[in-house]
């Protein structure tokens, strides 16, 4: 396995920019085509504001640990919190709307996730969350 | 994330965004926003500038048609980027309202319910 990148996030929505400049950095490093780039962008985004919004107790501080490495056929990422045990992998998601009026605007975030990973994992180990999304790389 | 007004006809605007629509940029824009869609019935919003859709700006999007269709206006997308067109069509959103590439022919049919 080659190099791991890592950054540590709180539990803070106004962490989502540094996240933003640092995937940015490490996509330039790892070389890949700006659609998995686009896809692991829009999926950390996702499961990042998901642990923020869900995973801890209103007003207390903690970390949120990301990781990116790269092996010869994909991209992972391991989005890693301590907030209550919770797999967003396990959410039923929002049927696809008939017309405007009864569309969902909840839930919309599982289903980008789930549509542009190529694969996703939820462990729970120990008191840690840890979401594993990949994406192929040609 | 910024966003512009641009009044065309009376009950018909341009909203011109520009940057990612993320959790940082829809929290700048959500609430004029919805005070835009909220007043007129022709709204044709202006994506060629917005680099990046997550679910929270999709959600911006459905709130903003769902407000002018139901006071029968119309809502349209104008000129979404590749990547953004693509979230937009995953998520179903191409199947509940207009997307146009063309800025006079959206301005025109926005138009047409005010």
């Amino acid at each position: 396995m080659d190099e791991v990148y890592s950054i540590t996030l709180r539990n803070d929505h106004a962490e989502l920019e540094r996240m933003v400049a640092w995937v940015d950095s490490v996509v330039a490093r790892l070389r890949i085509s700006a659609d998995t780039a686009h896809a692991l962008h829009l999926c950390l985004e996702e499961a990042v504001v998901n642990v923020v919004r869900y995973a801890f107790e209103p007003g207390t501080m903690h970390d949120v640990n990301i990781a990116l490495w790269r092996d010869a056929k994909a991209i992972h990422a391991e989005v890693i919190d301590d907030g209550r045990a919770f797999d967003p992998l396990s959410l039923e998601l929002p049927e696809s709307p008939k017309d405007l009026q009864s569309a969902q605007v909840g839930g919309l975030g599982i289903k980008l996730m789930r549509s542009f990973a190529g694969c996703a994992a939820y462990r729970r180990v120990g008191t840690t969350n840890r979401l594993t999304l990949s994406f192929p790389v040609a | 994330m910024k966003m512009a007004v641009e009044p065309v006809t009376p009950g018909v605007v341009k909203v011109i965004l520009d940057g990612r629509m993320d959790i940082t940029g829809a929290a700048v824009i959500d609430l004029q926003f919805s005070a835009i869609t909220g007043s007129n019935k022709g709204v044709v919003v202006d994506l060629t500038n917005v680099s990046f859709l997550a679910s929270i700006g999709i959600r911006t999007l459905l709130l903003g048609a769902k407000a002018v269709q139901r006071r029968g206006g119309c809502f349209i997308l104008l000129n979404p980027v590749d990547e953004v067109e693509r979230v937009l069509e995953v998520m179903g959103v191409t199947d509940l309202m207009p997307i146009f590439k063309d800025t006079d022919a959206a301005l025109a049919a926005a138009s047409m319910q005010a």
